[in-house]
């Protein structure tokens, strides 16, 4: 088995015939393992996100899941594998939560005679437990906040599969109390469950305070990769974000500050 | 806006669960909303086939049509089963068709205002249908199968220029507009050019169902059933396909493919429809519209319900032609262009991604 649950090489995309987004990126994502992806607005983060959730195919280079070539894996068979919360989404506003977190067994049915099983109603009332949305299971999602929402994603993801998830700024539309309990929500499904997780993230402390590996982008390359110790200093933070952060240590926990 | 305000509420009263109770009652969709709908529209239904058997120059009553029909022979029930009846039931099964068309199509396009009829699928399969009724008429019930390629063309054509990376709705209905411009012209070009000789062309090309008969009828109920079970397939397909591509690909759906299956069955009944009673705009559009608000977005109810109510509309609005300038009559396109029309327009005026 390998160590690595992708493993890109070479890979190269863009939107447009004559824009690159992303020039030769090499990449290894550690199984069992908490990965960020951080990088400035248009570094090209949701564009690797995008490929690894096969939206998009590379142009050129190559992209590996598990040993096999990720174009070869059938849609359905890396559903079950691998789960994502994208940025944004659509969904019909008069959709109940719970059928929308249903959804996430779609990768589990026959298309043609789709029939829910125990094992379906099973993983979606714990995803809907683990997420705190049981409460407002038989709402309907055009009533719901914005952090609300994201929550449900989230478990439309771990209805699906609790091998691999791809999360992209997942903590976005959320307020603090809700970004840590989320964060250590997966966190804890990392540990407990050996849930491989990348997650495309924008804060600095949150990326220090929860990756295990942390991958630094910058113009569609990849600059850095390692641990946060590694990777987060405060010169590379001066060269890819342009500003003046200090990191310090406080009650043994490094924090970022900017000035 | 909504939201908040309703955050508020629960929170100035304490009564949440009240509220929320009060909220879901008016909510589209409820079940009991539901119910209520398919009832009253079935009712209605059944409610103007009768009114409709009776508009004319003979009238009989609900139990001598009945006893006319089962009992014993009887001229006046005779004439309108011969003439009227078919007419009924070729409204009811093309408004089935079409609404339910109409309603996958939105679902294919995800945008609530394609419509086959207004973006181009009916006048395409309606040319290849006037082409096949004039030189081909011995071929009678295979016109739809003909009329489905000519649909298939016009989506295509529709399809891939209206389609960039995503769809967007104006440039849809442009293009739209601009094919069914093209195979409507051609229709018409071709019906002059014949003199109007070939009257059950014409009738396709002016969506006159006034001289439909039973045979039209037979043909239209077969292939209106072979749609309608691969409806029932389309049921999830469709609620996948109301998810943004990437979110339904990360679940394991094969996006593209599924667009495709979903596409050909709205495309198939629109042009039998269309094979038989012409090319109607709008009916695809406003049917599909209404029933979402009365029964939501969920096509386990909305494909069904559609359906229905399309039935009913369609039947008001030919009824209506008879009915209103009698002895004359209106057709039933003209009516619904004459009621699309505004209401088009207020669809617009109203589509938030429009704006």
């Amino acid at each position: 088995m390998p160590d690595n649950i992708f493993e890109l090489s070479g890979v190269s995309f863009g939107y447009e015939k004559t824009a690159q987004v992303l020039d030769g990126v090499d990449l290894v994502v550690p199984k069992g393992k908490v990965t960020a992806l951080i990088g400035p607005n248009g570094c090209g983060k949701t564009t690797v996100f995008a490929l690894l959730t096969k939206t998009y195919r590379p142009r050129s280079g190559k992209i590996v899941f598990d040993g096999k070539d990720l174009s070869e894996i059938p849609r359905k068979d890396y559903a079950r594998r691998v789960a994502a919360v994208h940025q944004y989404n659509t969904v019909p506003d008069d959709m109940t939560v719970r059928r929308l977190v249903s959804m996430g067994r779609t990768a589990y049915h026959n298309m043609m005679f789709p029939r829910a099983t125990t094992d379906d109603f099973e993983a979606v009332d714990r995803a809907l437990e683990e997420t705190h949305t049981a409460e407002f299971a038989e709402k309907q999602v055009g009533e719901l906040s914005g952090g609300q929402m994201q929550r449900v994603w989230l478990a439309l993801a771990l209805a699906q599969t609790r091998e691999t998830l791809l999360l992209d700024e997942i903590t976005t539309y959320l307020d603090v109390h809700y970004q840590y309990e989320i964060l250590n929500l997966i966190r804890s499904f990392n540990r407990e469950h050996g849930t491989t997780v990348l997650m495309v993230l924008h804060d600095i402390n949150q990326t220090i305070r929860y990756a295990d590996n942390v991958v630094m982008m910058k113009h569609g390359k990849i600059l850095a990769t390692g641990s946060a110790e590694e990777v987060i200093t405060e010169e590379r933070l001066r060269e890819v974000y342009g500003v003046d952060a200090k990191l310090a240590t406080v009650q043994d926990k490094k924090i970022c500050i900017f000035e | 806006m909504e939201q908040t305000e309703k955050k508020t509420d629960e929170r100035a009263c304490g009564c949440a669960e009240g509220i929320s109770e009060k909220k879901k009652k008016r909510k589209r969709g409820g079940a009991l909303q539901t119910v209520l709908a398919f009832a009253v529209t079935a009712a209605l239904l059944v409610v103007f086939a009768v009114l409709a058997a009776n508009i004319g120059g003979i009238k009989v009553g609900f139990w001598q049509l009945l006893k006319g029909i089962f009992v014993e022979y009887d001229e006046d029930v005779y004439i309108i089963l011969q003439l009227r009846f078919p007419r009924i039931f070729v409204a009811i099964l093309g408004g089935m068709a079409m609404s339910a068309a109409g309603v996958i199509t939105q679902a294919v396009m995800r945008s609530p205002l394609a419509d086959p009829g207004i973006i181009g699928i009916s006048a395409g399969s309606s040319f290849v249908a006037v082409l096949v009724t004039a030189f081909f008429p011995a071929l009678g019930a295979l016109t739809p199968l003909f009329s489905f390629a000519g649909g298939v063309l016009a989506f295509v054509i529709v399809y891939a220029l209206s389609w960039k990376g995503g769809l967007s709705p104006v440039r849809l209905i442009l293009v739209g507009i601009a094919v069914n411009a093209l195979f409507t012209g051609l229709s018409e070009a071709f019906n002059q050019m014949t003199g109007n000789n070939y009257s059950g062309a014409a009738s396709i090309v002016e969506s006159n169902i006034s001289l439909k008969d039973w045979d039209d009828v037979k043909t239209l109920a077969v292939y209106v059933a072979i749609g309608a079970a691969a409806c029932v397939f389309c049921i999830k397909k469709c609620n996948l396909l109301a998810l943004s591509d990437r979110l339904a690909g990360s679940i394991g759906v094969n996006v593209a493919r599924t667009r495709l299956q979903v596409s050909a069955v709205a495309v198939f009944l629109a042009s039998a429809s269309t094979a038989v009673v012409g090319s109607i705009s709008f009916l695809g559009l406003i049917v599909p519209h209404i029933a979402r608000l009365l029964v939501g977005n969920d096509h386990k109810k909305l494909i069904p319900y559609s359906a229905l109510l399309g039935a009913l509309f369609f039947l008001v609005a030919d009824t209506v032609g008879r009915w209103i300038a009698y002895p004359y009559e209106i057709g039933v396109s003209i009516i619904m262009s004459v009621i699309g029309g505004p209401l088009f327009i207020v669809l617009l005026l109203r589509s938030k991604k429009h704006a």
